[in-house]
């Protein structure tokens, strides 16, 4: 909704400027969008009277004038246009002016004469309403602008200083569809008088002493009220400059002075009004009715559109002649010939315009206020304002009486506002007779009734107090939501059960080189086959989101891989290849019929590039990543769970879309809580990249559910350790993890911890086989080792060792 | 913070931007879900995290949080 300062302060006195208008409107809940000073650039553009016009000597299209522009002496002026003539006004830029567009007036010679400035057109001033080619420079009339005279500023005469205001209304608010709605809000939080124009509407105006030459027949219920007059004799023309400004101001087109003071009263009261061409309105009948299927309606903007049912039209004795409340049809529309005007200022249902305007894809400034919801008792005063209007400035005159219908208007409902309520729900101390107030500001009129409460009756143009909360949230608009007291909020809060946990887990990948990601839950149903996820993999059971964005993002999550792999590419992409992410996120897994989807938290990390990247170690150089690289960061993640019975072993089964023999599995007591490894460069190419990627991927939800360790005290050992090395050589596909073992299975309770320190392949070594080298701790709690008793449980570890893995003893 | 009210992509032109919306809860939510509105009332509100990070840091455009773009990750 667009209007002007100087519009607003038609209705209401205040001393604020526009900004200040903008802001205050702003703090009551109509935001405002644009606050644009109209008409830039023409403050130094004064009238100029031409006193003399003569032929250019050397030029037949060009005239010399001679232009009185307030000075001593007249200037000499070249112009191209073909209407001047002496004695009229026009506007004059004179040398050193800059207009719209940043054109520049100099004084110069034109064909050898001298020019000292320009007379303009509307267009060259930004005046023009956008038509193209008007018959040459502006011809400014006397009686239109009574401060004519030489000199004159020319912002002065026309009006021209005035900013223009644009208001983003809320649904809710359609009484602000017009300037006199907008000027109430001002006068109720600055305490001025509303000022409305008061049109002469007599109680009896549709009272008239002949029968009237037209009839109105409202067969539709979505028709709450239909008010008409007819008007005899008017004069089709432009309209006067105050009221194309206006228009032009707020962005409409001037048409002709009939249609612009329908816009012009709409945009005032937020009434649409239409108004057709009587005499071509066959039996001079309006019947509001629904259309046939098979009625067809050419509108205003000359498109031939088919009629429904549903839709709701204004028709004569044997057509339609406008979609009632959206637009009108072009055979009835006001033109230059047309004498007799019938008037409409109806009311239609928000509902059945809605519709309409929807299926028509059509929307005007009328269906855009009707949509809202329109003040059905806006109709008579809308009809009185507009012919009073159009009297004045298209002449004609008004046939006595007229047509009120409103047997559809419903009265609104009454509503009980409670003092302690207001208070309540507010943090205020308002008294009642202080609400009484600041509702009356806007013409909301209630009765106390007993202590502490208002009888309130909503006038009509507030078809959206239907509820006492309505009415609070008007109190708190009026008070000023800037000036309801702060107070804290006392409410028991604490971070979220595991939340401590969690962040230290995060603090833990970051410390490990990790970043991490954050991505959106929706993603394509296709990263599913990218993946290689057999027909029955759960993940594949994707919930769909019924308005998806687009089909990349039309599937929520069932895995935080497709994320991080996609990731992975756009950061390979940017030339960001040495890349760790991880990612803590919900996953969403729909559950049988009637429960809500399962969430589960997961934990994914992704790595890929070199391993040192920023500074690489002499002896690593640009080594790459690969799976001991993330199993070492499960590694210290078990490590700082701390959660008893984990166990990571090598994956029995490939994973879909992994690499077979490097992959891990993180289970409990069988339960598998998580994986890692490798994947497959066919999954990685469907992701588009083109180098490893090593992953992990964990059910935390399960992992943080199990009990964490509970540690009681051992007392330090009195006695020393020893410690033997053992190198045993063992086939290549030997898992060390398992000869470690058995280690601990056949050290007793002697042995007190062991390790792998080297594993060696090489010289001295036959091919396929490896040498692994562990180190053995022993220890006993109630003496001091000696050789002999080590030495005995050493053998029977490499015997051990020997038959379970074919393993052979390297001596030293 | 990004273009100091000037008007930009950010902020739609405005020179503002909305970052912690908040109100009275409407009656009728809580008697859509069973509690009675006259005995309960509430406030909402909410902050984008991303919205008071763009202030914060100066970050113009909000699609960077979701890339995870390394080279935008590893300024913070």
């Amino acid at each position: 909704m667009k209007c002007t300062e100087n519009w607003l302060k038609e209705y209401v006195t205040t001393e604020l400027d526009a900004a200040g208008i903008a802001a205050r409107l702003t703090m009551l809940g109509l935001e405002v969008d644009t606050v644009e000073p109209l008409y830039p650039g023409l403050a130094e553009v004064v009238v100029g009277k031409l006193l003399a016009v003569e032929p250019h000597p050397n030029a037949d299209r060009l005239s010399i004038c001679q232009v009185d522009d307030g000075g001593d002496t007249p200037r000499r002026v070249v112009c191209g246009a073909p209407n001047v003539r002496a004695g009229m006004f026009s506007p004059l830029a004179r040398p050193g002016v800059v207009l719209p567009g940043n054109f520049k007036i100099k004084a110069s010679k034109i064909r050898g004469e001298k020019s000292e400035g320009m007379l303009c057109a509307d267009r060259e001033l930004g005046l023009d309403d956008g038509r193209g080619e008007s018959g040459g420079i502006m011809d400014l009339d006397p009686a239109e602008f009574p401060g004519l005279a030489p000199g004159a500023a020319l912002s002065a005469v026309m009006g021209l200083n005035d900013t223009m205001i644009e208001v983003d209304l809320t649904p809710n608010r359609p009484d602000c569809a017009g300037v006199i709605g907008l000027a109430r809000e001002v006068a109720g939080v600055t305490g001025q008088p509303l000022r409305p124009p008061v049109p002469e509407l007599p109680a009896d105006w549709t009272a008239a002493a002949q029968p009237l030459p037209f009839k109105v027949e409202v067969e539709a219920a979505d028709c709450q009220r239909y008010a008409a007059r007819l008007l005899r004799g008017v004069r089709i023309g432009p309209s006067p400059w105050w009221l194309r400004q206006r228009l032009l101001a707020v962005g409409l087109r001037p048409i002709n002075n009939v249609v612009d003071v329908t816009n012009y009263v709409m945009l005032e009261y937020g009434q649409p009004l239409h108004a057709f061409d009587y005499d071509r309105l066959a039996g001079g009948l309006i019947r509001v009715r629904r259309a046939a299927d098979d009625e067809q309606l050419t509108t205003l903007d000359g498109v031939q559109r088919q009629l429904t049912g549903e839709m709701l039209v204004i028709a004569d004795a044997d057509r339609p002649v406008a979609l009632a409340g959206i637009i009108g049809g072009a055979d009835s529309e006001v033109g230059p010939a047309s004498v007799n005007i019938l008037l409409e200022s109806a009311c239609f249902a928000a509902k059945s315009v809605r519709q309409t305007a929807a299926a028509l894809k059509l929307t005007t400034d009328s269906s855009y206020r009707f949509e809202r919801g329109v003040d059905p008792e806006a109709a008579p005063k809308a009809l009185a304002r507009a012919v009073e209007l159009i009297v004045a400035t298209a002449g004609g005159e008004a046939v006595p009486g007229g047509i009120d219908y409103r047997e559809g208007v419903v009265e609104p409902p009454v509503l009980t506002l409670r003092l302690p309520r207001i208070n309540e729900l507010l943090g205020t101390e308002l008294e009642l007779g202080a609400v009484q107030k600041l509702l009356a500001g806007i013409d909301i009129s209630g009765e106390p009734v007993g202590g502490d409460t208002l009888r309130v009756q909503p006038p009509s143009f507030r078809v959206d107090l239907e509820r006492e909360i309505d009415l609070i949230e008007e109190v708190a608009r009026l008070v000023g939501y800037e000036q309801i007291p702060t107070t804290m909020p006392r409410v028991a809060m604490a971070p979220p059960a595991g939340a401590e946990e969690a962040a230290g887990i995060k603090a833990l990948f970051t410390a490990q080189g990790c970043y991490e990601a954050i991505n959106y839950s929706f993603i394509n149903p296709a990263t599913a086959d990218w993946l290689n996820w057999p027909t029955a993999d759960q993940r594949r059971h994707f919930l769909p989101l019924l308005n998806p964005l687009s089909e990349e993002q039309s599937v929520l999550r069932t895995s935080l891989l497709p994320g991080l792999l996609e990731n992975a590419r756009h950061n390979i992409n940017h030339q960001c290849g040495d890349l760790r992410l991880f990612e803590w996120g919900r996953v969403y897994q729909p559950a049988e019929a009637g429960a809500s989807p399962r969430e589960t938290e997961r934990l994914a990390a992704v790595f890929s590039g070199r391993r040192f990247p920023a500074a690489p170690q002499l002896w690593e150089g640009e080594a790459e990543v690969d799976i001991y690289d993330i199993k070492g960061l499960l590694e210290e993640l078990l490590a700082y769970l701390q959660r008893p019975g984990l166990e990571l072993i090598p994956a029995a089964e490939v994973p879909p879309g992994m690499v077979p023999g490097q992959g891990l599995m993180l289970t409990r007591e069988g339960e598998k809580m998580g994986e890692a490894g490798k994947i497959q460069a066919t999954v990685l190419k469907a992701f588009g990249i083109k180098q490893q990627v090593f992953y992990l991927d964990l059910d935390m939800e399960s992992l943080l559910a199990l009990p964490a360790a509970r540690h009681s005290f051992r007392p330090l050992p009195r006695y020393p350790a020893v410690k033997w090395d053992l190198a045993m050589l063992v086939a290549e596909e030997t898992p060390a993890g398992e000869m470690l073992a058995a280690i601990t299975e056949a050290g007793g309770k002697l042995l007190e911890w062991a390790e792998i320190f080297d594993v060696y392949r090489g010289k001295n070594i036959e091919p396929g086989k490896k040498s692994v080298a562990f180190a053995i701790h022993y220890r006993d709690a109630e003496r001091t080792l000696n050789e002999e008793q080590v030495a005995v449980v050493h053998q029977k570890i490499i015997d051990l060792l020997a038959s379970r893995f074919h393993g052979q003893l390297r001596e030293a | 913070m990004i273009c100091h009210g000037e008007g930009c992509r950010v902020c739609k032109q405005s020179g503002w931007l909305e970052i912690l919306g908040a109100g009275l809860i409407d009656p009728e939510v809580f008697a859509k879900v069973g509690y009675d509105p006259e005995e309960y009332s509430g406030f909402a509100f909410g902050l984008g995290v991303e919205r008071i990070a763009m202030l914060r840091y100066g970050i113009n455009d909000i699609r960077l949080f979701y890339e995870n773009d390394l080279r935008f990750l590893a300024q913070f």
